[in-house]
Order: structure tokens, then C-alpha cells, then sequence
């Protein structure tokens, strides 16, 4: 590749979201902007290498953005549009210079996760939009078909222009439901492939949310809950370079190999987090995971105050992830029957098909020394899982309950 | 909403599912992934088809025409199919996602239509 078209691809990666932010912030129009964006950077790509690399080239491909937009609304009679005005003068204007220009990226994460818009695409909106990333390999990702994917993501861009929704941050009254709509649709993109963690693709995702999950962060640094959500996202992502071609649970991977300077970073941002007295979800979560990770390096998972850690969070956000997860607690930190009344509270219609709970009551059946139900609860969790290594453990694990069944029970 | 979801595998895999020894894990898997289907209430049939066994038949110019399989243009052969009756075809390609012949081979998930049926 030569340098135009490198230098090209780099800004494209680097600024695609800013740039984005910007133009759809000023149009109010995210699918016009996209078509005007992509236009610019197929213009960069054949002209960059031909006229040299421009001294900004930001603002060299803001400029053609700018016209493409004034040229599509010109083509559609839309001249006297009064929005039209916001751009109209700029075409003779020198551009401002990449780094004045405003980073509106926050208020494209508040819109791709407006109320007005269906929750399930939030998290898809915001990798298109903010990072770029195309339909068919977030269609992949969502396990959709690519087809389904962009119309949906096209719906979901009708709508934010005919609902004319505002591209500012939000009022006082709706912030707090509006920010825990953009943390959750971030979390949600961090957590789609987790089980995938050593794929390539999978672990580029992770990247791109913490990337979100950080931007946020950094936007509204008085927020505990961005920066809970960047806490927790580190902590998952310290443990990565764990993961190995075999699954391991927590507790049996090898702690030298996490990475130890993002996990300090982690409770540095957790401590902040707590400074402001006001826990949420994802500080709670940050701070479950913070514990078992001390436990592993100190040898004693701190199952009571885990215990205390789930409660608190069931108040705030009773999820089935979070009841499975308390109920695993409670099995280790009182005894496996109490955890597993915990587990059949649990609606059956939310848990017949959800691998987790599945793999939670193995677990604590196996505790409860009642391993001829841990094998067939293996079973149906092996059944309802997708991810090699993890179904070669849970294969493992059934393997060993049939082999801890006495032969009359068999 | 109905769907046909569809297992088409390479032949050797075959050959390893119907070995009694190197077959019980994989087979194992199936047993495991229809009971799965069945407790979550959206199996309504399954059928596993003689992957070699099919016969081909078209009329063409009144003319009868039989061809004995298989048939796939590419290396894998039907197998089996299951009806299932489930929310969305995102739910669909979910159960098609979790098919052990998914790792090995591929699974299509096909809406099913009515046919025309037949006077009474």
C-alpha cells in the first residue's frame, strides 16, 4: 500500500466516529452523513496518492464530507431546507483545523441510544456509527443476517431523522436512564463474544467497546457509572492473555499471566469511582470481579463480602445473570443448597435454554455431591453452548460427574 | 414461526458419526442438542435422512428421469432436518448456531410456507 492510501486508512480508523459525530451532529441526518463520509474517504483514497497526503487530513475530508452533503441536498431540491444553512456558508470558509473541531462523539452515543429507538440496535448503531464498522460483520457478530442487519440499522437512521431527534446531551430529568441506555448498549457490545475471547475478531470488538466505554469516560469524568463500566471492561480485558487454547474458570487460570498494570488501572478507576458515594450496576460488578480476582492472588476468594456484592446489586438491577452468579456465591460461601433454591426461583421460561444457569446448577450439584443431576445438567449446558473450548470443558466436567455417579444411581 | 433447519455435513464426518467407536461423542452432542430443543418447546420433528440414500426424480418432455444421489454440488451431504416452531428467525439461526453439525459442517434455517393443501 502506498502512502496516500495508508494514510488514508489511518484516518479513517482514527477519525472515522469524530468526524461522524460531527457531520451528523450538524445535519442531524446520521445515514446522509455516513454517504457523504464514505464518499470522501473513496475521494481520499484515489486522490491521496496522486496529490501527497494533505497537511490535515481531518479537515481535508471534513471539506469533502461538506460538499458531498450540499451536493446530495442540492440534487434533492432541498435548497431552502433551513437546516441547509448550518453547512451553506462553510463551503467558502477556510475549514477549521482537525483539532478544534469539537468532539461530538458522546452526543452520537446518546442518539444511537435514544428512548425513540429499539434497545436491541443500540449497540449495533453505535459500531457502526462512532467506529465504523460495517453491517455484515456486525450482523456476524449479532448472529444476523446481513441483510436483516442493515435494515435495521437503516430503520433505526430513518428514524432518528424523521423523529428529528436532538443530537445534545441530555436534560437533567431523563439523564440518568439516558447514560445507563448508552453504558448498557456498550456492555452488551463487550460482552456479545465473550465466550470468544481468544478469537481475533472477538477480542477486536472488545477492543471497540472499551474504546466506547472509554470515550465515555473521559467525556463526563463525574459520572461513577462510566467509570465503573470502564473498571469492570479492564478487568475482564486484564484477563485475557490468560485464556489459552483450553477453557479455564477463573479460579484455575494462572494469574501471572494477566495483565497486572491494566488491573491496576481498573481499581484506580473503581476507587474514583466510589469517591462519589453513589453506587450503581457496573461498580458493583467492577468490584465482584476486582474480589475474585484478589482471591486468586491471595489464594481466598472473598465469598461473603461477594455475597453482600450481589445483594446490593439484585436491588438495582435483578438480572438473571446476576441471580445465577448470586446464587453460585451463596453456594460457596454458605452451602450448595441453599444455591440451588436460589437457581429454582429463578423463572424456568427465562432459564430453559440459557446455557449459564445451566452450567451453575452442574456446578453446585456437583457440590451437593448429586453428581448423577450434575451430568445431565452438563448435559443440557454443553447442548446450549457454541464455543469450542468452553463445550470441550463442559464436556470434561460431564465426563467427570458420570464418573463420580455410584453404579445403582446410574 | 415455523423453520426447517437443515444439517449438511461432509462425508467424513458421516463416516466418524456412524463409527461405533469414534462416534459416541459426536452422537452424544446430537442426543444432547434435540433434548435441549425438546425442553425448550420448540422441536416439532427430526429426522435424520440416509445421506447417501436419496433418489432423485423429474419429468422433463413427459420423460421420467431418476438419478440415485448424492447430489450436493458441494462436499456436504443432507443429513437430517428438524422442524422447529420458534419466535424469529433470529431465534432460529440461534438453535442453527448451537447444532453440532454446525462446527463441522452447515446448518440452513428455512421459513416454512404452507403448502397447497389439499381438498376435503
Amino acid at each position: 500500500m502506498n502512502d496516500g492510501a495508508a494514510a488514508a486508512e489511518t484516518a479513517a480508523r482514527r477519525s472515522y466516529g469524530r468526524l461522524l459525530a460531527w457531520l451528523a451532529w450538524q445535519w442531524r441526518d446520521v445515514a446522509a452523513a455516513e454517504d457523504a463520509l464514505a464518499e470522501a474517504f473513496a475521494t481520499a483514497l484515489e486522490r491521496w496518492p496522486l496529490d501527497g497526503v494533505p497537511q490535515s487530513p481531518d479537515a481535508w475530508l471534513l471539506t469533502a464530507a461538506r460538499r458531498q452533503l450540499l451536493v446530495a441536498a442540492r440534487r434533492q431540491r432541498l435548497a431552502d431546507d433551513p437546516t441547509l444553512t448550518v453547512l451553506w456558508p462553510d463551503e467558502h470558509e477556510p475549514v477549521p483545523d482537525a483539532p478544534a473541531l469539537p468532539d461530538t462523539r458522546l452526543r452520537l452515543l446518546f442518539v444511537c441510544a435514544h428512548p425513540a429507538i429499539a434497545a436491541d440496535i443500540h449497540s449495533a448503531l453505535m459500531l457502526q456509527t462512532v467506529l465504523g464498522l460495517d453491517a455484515a460483520r456486525i450482523a456476524s457478530a449479532f448472529l444476523v443476517k446481513p441483510e436483516t442487519m442493515t435494515k435495521r440499522l437503516v430503520r433505526a437512521k430513518s428514524k432518528i431523522r424523521a423523529a428529528g431527534l436532538r443530537f445534545e446531551e441530555p436534560e437533567p430529568p431523563e439523564w440518568p436512564q439516558r447514560l445507563a441506555s448508552v453504558l448498557e448498549a456498550i456492555y452488551g457490545a463487550y460482552t456479545l463474544h465473550w465466550g470468544q475471547v481468544d478469537d481475533a475478531a472477538s477480542g477486536e470488538l472488545a477492543a471497540e467497546a472499551m474504546f466506547l466505554a472509554e470515550l465515555v469516560a473521559v467525556h463526563l469524568p463525574d459520572e461513577p457509572e462510566a467509570l465503573g463500566l470502564v473498571a469492570l471492561l479492564w478487568l475482564c480485558e486484564a484477563r485475557r492473555p490468560a485464556r489459552s487454547e483450553v477453557f479455564q474458570p477463573l479460579h484455575e487460570q494462572d494469574a501471572r499471566r494477566w495483565d497486572h498494570a491494566l488491573m491496576e488501572r481498573a481499581n484506580e478507576a473503581l476507587l474514583r469511582a466510589a469517591a462519589h458515594r453513589s453506587a450503581g450496576p457496573y461498580q458493583l460488578e467492577a468490584a465482584i470481579q476486582a474480589a475474585h480476582v484478589q482471591g486468586r492472588v491471595d489464594g481466598r476468594v472473598p465469598w461473603d463480602g461477594i455475597v453482600r456484592l450481589y445483594e446490593r446489586l439484585l436491588e438495582m438491577a435483578p438480572t438473571v445473570g446476576a441471580r445465577i452468579a448470586h446464587a453460585v456465591a451463596v453456594a460457596h460461601s454458605r452451602d450448595a443448597r441453599a444455591g440451588l433454591r436460589l437457581l429454582d426461583e429463578i423463572e424456568s421460561e427465562r432459564v430453559a435454554s440459557h446455557q449459564p444457569w445451566w452450567a451453575a446448577r452442574a456446578h453446585l450439584l456437583s457440590m451437593a455431591g448429586m453428581h448423577a443431576d450434575a451430568a445431565a445438567a452438563y448435559g443440557r449446558a454443553l447442548a446450549l453452548t457454541v464455543e469450542p473450548r468452553l463445550r470441550d470443558w463442559l464436556a470434561a466436567q460431564r465426563l467427570a460427574e458420570l464418573a463420580a455417579t455410584p453404579r445403582h444411581e446410574s | 414461526m415455523e423453520f426447517v433447519l437443515t444439517f449438511h455435513q461432509p462425508a467424513e464426518v458421516f463416516e466418524v458419526n456412524d463409527d461405533p467407536v469414534r462416534g459416541v461423542a459426536p452422537m452424544q452432542a446430537w442426543k444432547l442438542y434435540m433434548e435441549a430443543m425438546g425442553a425448550a418447546g420448540v422441536l416439532r420433528d427430526a429426522r435424520r435422512l440416509e445421506q447417501f440414500g436419496g433418489t432423485a426424480v423429474s419429468v422433463r418432455n413427459g420423460k421420467r428421469q431418476v438419478q440415485d444421489g448424492p447430489f450436493a454440488d458441494t462436499k456436504d451431504l443432507l443429513g437430517g432436518y428438524a422442524l422447529i416452531d420458534v419466535d424469529s428467525l433470529d431465534e432460529a439461526l440461534k438453535w442453527a448456531e448451537r447444532c453440532p453439525g454446525s462446527a463441522v459442517g452447515t446448518t440452513f434455517a428455512w421459513p416454512v410456507r404452507p403448502m397447497p393443501a389439499p381438498a376435503k
